[in-house]
């Protein structure tokens, strides 16, 4: 089964005082990811770089919630153990994150998109990214109801390039999001996701049929 | 402490991070924090720190994976409540 995960951090919203205390990012982080942060020069705020795995653990869940659905979230089982820096252009204020993530035995590779405002993260079972589609966006409501409904169009928009029929995203039972074109469920994996002003969404396993 | 007056006073944990306050009127030990009270999950361990603070006592993370559903919650502050009286 295909799947996919992805997860937004706007950094506007965190409180860093308390992120950089040892009792919060030890909820977070494992040790070893503490080393990582010393020994790694990412060139990132310490509080940054706890919201940036988070954002990797929290896609790395949603990646494997899709195959065991009562699966539940705790960052401390999904250990990053490698991330590299590559700045995305010479005049780009985003830098791009790589790296692996480990649960129970399965490695899966993420991409961090970054900047000062907000980490977006996509994970993938392979370390290549260039037959995934994915979008981030800045919208004008926090409201969550509105983040949801913008997710939810703003990949419907994108799917709609590819297909011809009508296309309704709706979520599983399992609480995970589904494509269906003309009511037919589609074989594809996407992930939503929202914080403060931002929503992305990414799509793994597009096969157009127009 | 019962259960009655733990929930009373996890509102009041939770109210921080609920946008729609009036969700924690019909709160119930079923209630899901991100399903139900629709609170992101950027803020779970926010409230897994403030409960330790309200409560005093300390919440480790295999208890916390539990802490989803209000009854969870409950559940785990009890038996943290317990282990340090």
């Amino acid at each position: 089964m295909t799947s996919t995960g992805n997860d937004i951090v706007s950094l506007q919203k965190i409180d860093k005082e308390r992120t950089a205390q040892y009792r919060f990012y030890s909820k977070i982080l494992v040790p070893a990811e503490r080393d990582l942060f010393d020994h790694a020069p990412l060139a990132i705020p310490f509080e940054n770089y706890v919201w940036l795995l988070w954002s990797v653990k929290e896609s790395a869940y949603k990646y494997f919630q899709r195959l065991e659905s009562e699966l539940l979230f705790s960052p401390l089982k999904f250990v990053v153990s490698e991330i590299n820096i590559q700045q995305e252009k010479e005049d780009s204020t985003n830098t791009i994150f790589t790296g692996r993530v480990i649960f129970d035995n399965h490695t899966l590779y993420f991409l961090s998109d970054y900047n000062e405002v907000r980490i977006h993260t996509i994970v993938h079972h392979e370390n290549n990214f260039d037959k995934i589609r994915s979008g981030i966006t800045e919208i004008q409501s926090e409201k969550y109801a509105d983040q949801s409904a913008a997710a939810k169009e703003l990949l419907k928009q994108d799917l709609e390039k590819y297909f011809t029929g009508k296309i309704l995203i709706e979520k599983s039972e399992a609480g995970y999001p589904e494509v269906f074109c003309d009511g037919k469920k589609m074989d594809m994996a996407v992930s939503l996701s929202h914080d403060g002003f931002w929503v992305g969404w990414v799509v793994v396993g597009l096969k157009p049929n127009s | 402490m019962d259960r009655k007056s733990i929930l009373a006073e996890l509102k009041k944990v939770l109210a921080p991070y609920t946008e729609d306050k009036g969700l924690l009127n019909s709160i119930n030990e079923e209630t899901d924090l991100i399903k139900d009270l629709k609170i992101n999950s950027a803020n779970l361990v926010d409230v897994i720190i403030d409960a330790e603070s309200k409560y005093n006592i300390e919440i480790d993370m295999d208890s916390a994976e539990k802490m989803f559903r209000v009854g969870n919650i409950i559940d785990v502050i009890n038996e943290k409540m317990k282990a340090t009286s």
